[in-house]
């Protein structure tokens, strides 16, 4: 790709980059958000069409009209947002773009399972082919796309952020393949914020900043210190951990027996005052689903939440206990944001009271504006102005805009599910900080990560989930990356 | 508790099929003659066209469209099917001449849906009303006599006594279910009804998904209104009113999605189909009022789609 | 359509609508205004001061349906009910007066009626979960029922003067079209400017997040069905008191399609969480005077049916563009 031009309104997402992929060879493409690292997958993709340069594939000269186009031409992408086909089963939805006949009439079913299970056992093992989308975890979901790509038998492979929701065990079966599809010559370009994984599987870098090619290099001739300076242009101070054993502080939450299916089987914990909680648990161990079984979300029976009030133990209802919490969903595209909206009102969209005169119930529109400005600061969110449309921010500014709109609320119990996702490497920093902020100011604090760095780095307290139960509570220096994956996978600690 | 739960469970997820049995139960008992072979048949009759219809307009829903135009294409195709006959045209021309205007109708909407991007319940809203008129031109006045030999068709029987349009309809239902479910174009249909930009991503045709399911939707909605004509004998002004309405009713009673992507044609829709009918049926046979009549169509729909809505939440 | 509407990483179909919103919103006025002007001087009478008080009164009585639906539509749904429950409350409130009845407790009747349809629709869809379409449709079914089982298919007239006398004339204006503005003007405020406003666009636009964002869904989507059948009541009583009779006929046919195609032509969508009042009203005048038009012009009945079916396709073109961006 050479001189790749892309101007939106009000913001020159590329500036005359060019880019160059070998085969069999990994390129990684990295940049703090909104560098325009999506943009220019997408134009690769065929998704948009480019303000100016041109894109040679094997010497020859391409355009792509459309999505379709790119991928006949041989390019597989793989979404930072995927999108699915919820109602079809994970099969179909693996083989859509290639179904297998029987004949010249009739799709072949069994074939499609048969295979679909063989490339799912690549990745992931506990995705059932015949299962519907529907019902495999959002977490999940991303293999599916993944695997779509692998059996598109595509030369050019896009990675964007492939394993903001994998777990350990998936991202080293993808790992492997990366490396077989390599090893066949293909051209991969892979994009992600975790540096660990751009050294460990990556030859090549490049990284852009504001819409410019501002370095590249060999992965070899450098180190992830370094790759950070290069991606915010300064160096990181670490986040020094200090763990506060809370257990003896005042409850603030108890929840009790919650079941989910065949997911969770009697759950229940209790949350202290000023405690960042941990949970902690594989892909499907029902992390998510415990939450939202907690706050009513969906249709399941069971379950008892308490608050304390005044040194009461108070029942609350699911619904009221929703109005009362900061909630970061886990897929902020499907119930985290108002795509269409402007960022503003997404910002006051949990906070309404807020702007609300008694009498008439007007908004202060104009107050809530300023206030948004003020949380688009906070959180670095780059964005023209407060007026644009949340679609178009880059997807980790997007995340950040969800973590300004539950700020903005002000909880006093916050509940963050993946709240770092997709997020750069400066403004995760930022973003922790902001939440042992809040606990030291005696909020209380649910995480749910995939992440061991962000759980030891974060968490006073950690409850592992397994086979449906919590099995274990660890603290202090217990909560340890070694500790957590071992009780995880095989339900003892490492000690 | 278990088994309480699983009585739940039991009632939840066959509920629709229950409520049949009930209205069917209550008839019954209500008039002897509701539970006969004859009424049976009847009721067949009656609903074959409706059958046709809603088999057509579910790929277009499957595929996230709607299409609000099959009554006025189905009364459309029975005006071209009478000027035919007026111009002498051998019965074989009139039926392929019907069929060929709705495929046309379907054509013209599925183009303006698929390649121009009309919202399709307000496209096919708008041009109803146009089709309906060109209809009307055709026909030539309210009510109009069609030859003799035109509704010899619609008195033939198979041996047993089922007529045959009944048969035609009902294969028709069959045709399509296996085509959703066993073919390219149907897995397409279910994927473009749930996700349109995946689709797009993944290289699926969409455009021509879409307008082959409008042809198809033109198609049977033209077979409807040879059904209907050549029952009646007679081509009037009312023909197809109302019936996308049906047609739809039955296919969402029936289990069919209007946001696109789920629902099953067997035995789903047919079920609806039949339950509005029975309905109908069943109350002139009781001899009610016809004030009842929307009353309790009106409220065995609710409590369909309450038990539909019911199952959908639980799944959630 | 360009790919470029859609962001990637946005999924759904979206693009810089609010900038190419006013830019082709521009654009339908100009068109609106062409056409006006071309139908202004070749249809004759068109300016006589009677016949714009007449299209006026036609907007006003069916208007109120537009003002309700343009709210259902921003919330998400459809609301296919109004011309049934109108007939209904019509003949309720009609055939009360005719039987000596007093015409104000009759004017409640009709109110009633309007709001006890918005009520079981809003419980079906917002505490049922069922699906707007249907609903609403089984509710038309259902109050066209009423309206004939009240009127005995038969025309009701006689209706007291007391009730008649919502007809007069405040100078040259009627007092629907008078109430019909200062509606349109509350909804308009309501829409833009308060609480309840900001959550119709919110729930229209994404529901999920609505419900994670602690906005009571449920309560939202119950208001905009309640309003609208509250507006159909009013609608109604107007529409009664300027025909002077009652029928399960008087509202026709094509007054849902053109009521959906005026709030689309003004900006709402049937995707939800977009649309104006403002917009719906000049739509709906929009539509309203080239109906008129093929009166004044004396084209037949079927013929005039086929033009104004390629009219309103021609007239939802622009939601097409508007999507594109
Ligand atoms: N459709 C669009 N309309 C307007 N601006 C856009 C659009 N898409 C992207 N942008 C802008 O272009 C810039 C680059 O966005 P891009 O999605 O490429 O970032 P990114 O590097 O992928 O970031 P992240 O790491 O957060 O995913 C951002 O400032 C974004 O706001
Ligand atoms: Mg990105």
């Amino acid at each position: 790709m050479s001189n790749i031009t892309k101007e939106f309104p009000g913001v020159k997402a590329l500036d005359n980059v060019c880019l160059y992929a070998e085969e069999g060879r990994v390129l990684g493409l990295i940049g703090i958000n909104g560098a325009g690292k999506s943009t220019l997958m997408n134009v690769l993709g065929g998704v948009y069409k480019p303000d100016g340069g041109t894109i040679e594939l094997d010497g020859k000269e391409m355009i792509f009209h459309s999505p379709s186009d790119a991928y006949n031409a041989g390019i597989a992408f793989i979404h930072q947002e995927p999108q699915y086909f919820l109602s079809l089963t994970v099969a179909e939805n693996i083989f859509i773009s290639d179904l297998y006949m029987k004949n010249k009439v009739f799709t072949d079913k069994k074939k499609m399972m048969e295979e679909a299970e063989k490339y799912l056992s690549i990745i992931a093992s506990n995705i059932r082919p015949d299962q519907l989308l529907e019902n495999v975890a959002i977490g999940q979901r991303q293999v599916i796309e993944i695997v779509r790509a692998l059996t598109a038998g595509a030369n050019v492979i896009i990675f964007d952020e492939p394993t903001s929701s994998l777990g350990r065990q998936e991202k080293e079966n993808l790992f492997k393949t990366i490396n077989k599809l390599k090893a066949e010559g293909k051209i991969i370009i892979y994009i992600s914020h975790y540096l660990d994984e751009i050294m460990e599987i990556c030859d090549d870098y490049i990284v852009l900043r504001d819409g410019k090619l501002v370095n590249q290099g060999l992965i070899s001739e450098t180190d992830k210190s370094g790759l950070s300076n290069m991606i915010i242009g300064q160096k990181l101070e670490h986040l020094k951990k200090k763990s506060i054993d809370t257990r003896d502080r005042e409850t603030v939450l108890t929840v009790e027996d919650i079941h989910y299916g065949n997911l969770l089987h009697g759950v229940g914990f209790e949350l202290k005052k000023g405690e960042v909680l941990g949970i902690w648990g594989l892909m499907g161990s029902g992390r998510t689903e415990m939450i939202r079984a907690m706050l009513g979300l969906d249709r399941v029976p069971g379950g008892k939440a308490y608050i304390n009030e005044n040194g009461n133990k108070l029942p609350i209802k699911k619904n009221e206990l929703l109005r009362k919490v900061g909630y970061i969903t886990e897929g902020r595209h499907f119930d985290g944001l108002f795509l269409s909206k402007p960022v503003w009102k997404n910002v006051t969209s949990a906070n309404l009271d807020a702007y609300t005169s008694k009498i008439f119930h007007m908004l202060n529109i104009k107050k809530e504006y300023e206030d948004t400005k003020k949380y688009i600061d906070l959180l670095q969110i780059k964005v023209p102005n407060a007026g644009v449309k949340m679609a178009t921010l880059s997807g980790g500014n997007q995340q950040k805009a969800v973590f300004a709109k539950w700020i903005c609320k002000g909880a006093d119990i916050f509940i963050l599910d993946e709240p770092t996702r997709g997020v750069d490497v400066g403004a995760k920093l930022g973003i922790h900080k902001i939440i042992r902020e809040l606990a030291s100011q005696g909020k209380s604090v649910i995480l749910i990560t995939s992440e061991a760095d962000e759980m030891v780095d974060l968490a006073d307290r950690v409850l592992i989930l397994r086979g449906g139960k919590i099995i274990s509570e660890q603290t202090g220096a217990d909560i340890n990356q070694k500790n957590l994956m071992m009780i995880a996978l095989q339900g003892v600690s490492a000690s | 508790m278990t088994k309480a739960m699983k009585y739940r469970e039991f009632f939840l997820s066959n509920g629709f099929y229950l409520l049949c049995i009930i209205v069917i139960v209550i008839f019954s008992c209500l008039n002897r003659s509701f539970f006969t072979i004859e009424n049976f048949f009847s009721i067949l009759l009656a609903s074959a066209f409706l059958c046709a219809t809603t088999a057509g307009v579910t790929p277009v829903i499957i595929s996230g469209n709607m299409d609000l135009s099959v009554g006025s294409t189905a009364l459309l195709c029975a005006g071209v099917m009478y000027q035919s006959f007026h111009l002498g045209m051998p019965d074989s021309v009139t039926l392929l001449l019907g069929i060929l205007a709705g495929a046309v109708v379907g054509l013209i909407n599925g183009i303006l849906v698929a390649k121009l991007k009309f919202n399709s319940m307000v496209l096919t809203l708008g041009l109803q009303i146009g089709y309906r008129g060109l209809g009307l031109m055709l026909i030539g006045g309210t009510q109009v006599k069609l030859p003799e030999a035109f509704s010899v068709f619609g008195k033939k029987t198979i041996p047993g006594g089922l007529n045959v349009m009944v048969v035609i309809c009902l294969l028709v239902m069959l045709v399509l279910h296996v085509i959703l479910k066993r073919t390219k174009f149907g897995t397409y249909c279910y994927a473009i009804g749930c996700s349109e930009t995946a689709s797009e991503r993944v290289g699926i045709p969409i455009a021509k998904v879409k307008i082959a399911a409008f042809i198809i939707s033109g198609v049977c909605a033209a077979l409807a209104g040879f059904v209907v004509i050549s029952r009646l004998g007679i081509a009037h002004s009312y023909i197809g009113k109302k019936m996308e309405f049906d047609a739809i009713e039955a296919a969402v009673i029936g289990g069919i999605s209007l946001n696109g992507g789920r629902g099953n044609l067997l035995p789903g829709a047919l079920l609806g189909v039949f339950l509005i009918y029975v309905i109908n049926n069943g109350l002139s046979i009781i001899g009610a009022s016809e004030y009842v009549y929307p009353f309790a169509q009106g409220i065995i729909v609710f409590v369909a789609m309450y038990l539909d809505a019911l199952k959908n939440f639980r799944n959630k | 359509m360009s790919s470029e509407t859609i962001r990637s990483s946005g999924g759904l179909l979206l693009s810089l609508r609010e900038d190419n919103n006013k830019r082709i919103n521009a654009m339908v006025g100009v068109v609106a205004v062409i056409v006006l002007i071309i139908l202004a001087l070749t249809v004759p009478n068109f300016f006589r001061m009677q016949n714009i008080v007449n299209v006026l009164e036609s907007v006003s009585s069916v208007g109120f349906y537009s003002l309700g639906l343009t709210i259902v539509l921003v919330s998400g749904g459809i609301d296919l009910s109004v011309p049934g429950v109108i007939m209904a409350a019509a003949c309720l409130g009609g055939s009360y007066m005719v039987h000596g009845g007093n015409w104000f407790v009759a004017f409640l009747m009709m109110l009633g009626l309007g709001i006890l349809f918005g009520l079981i629709n809003g419980l079906a869809v917002a505490k049922g979960k069922m699906i707007p379409f249907i609903v609403t449709l089984s509710t038309l079914v259902l109050s066209r029922g009423i309206a004939e089982y009240l009127s005995a298919a038969q025309t009701i007239y006689g209706l007291p003067d007391e009730f008649l006398a919502l007809d007069t004339k405040i100078g040259i204006v009627p007092i629907g079209v008078i109430v019909f503005i200062a509606v349109a003007i509350l909804l308009m405020v309501l829409l833009t400017r308060t609480r309840l406003g900001r959550t119709f666009f919110l729930v229209g636009e994404n529901i999920e997040t609505a419900r994670v964002s602690g906005i009571k869904t449920d309560m939202v989507l119950f208001l905009s069905y309640l309003i609208s059948g509250f507006l159909a009541g009013i609608g109604a009583v107007f529409l009664t008191a300027r025909l002077g009779s009652a029928t399960a006929t008087m509202v026709g046919d094509t007054v849902t399609n053109n009521t959906i195609a005026s709030c689309i032509i003004g900006g709402a969508s049937l995707r939800g969480g977009q649309g104006n009042i403002v917009g719906s009203v000049l739509g709906l005048i929009f539509i309203t005077i080239v109906d008129n038009c093929f009166n004044l012009l004396g084209i037949g009945y079927y013929v005039g049916m086929v033009f104004k079916g390629l009219i309103v396709a021609l007239v939802i073109y622009i939601d097409v563009l508007r999507s594109k961006g």
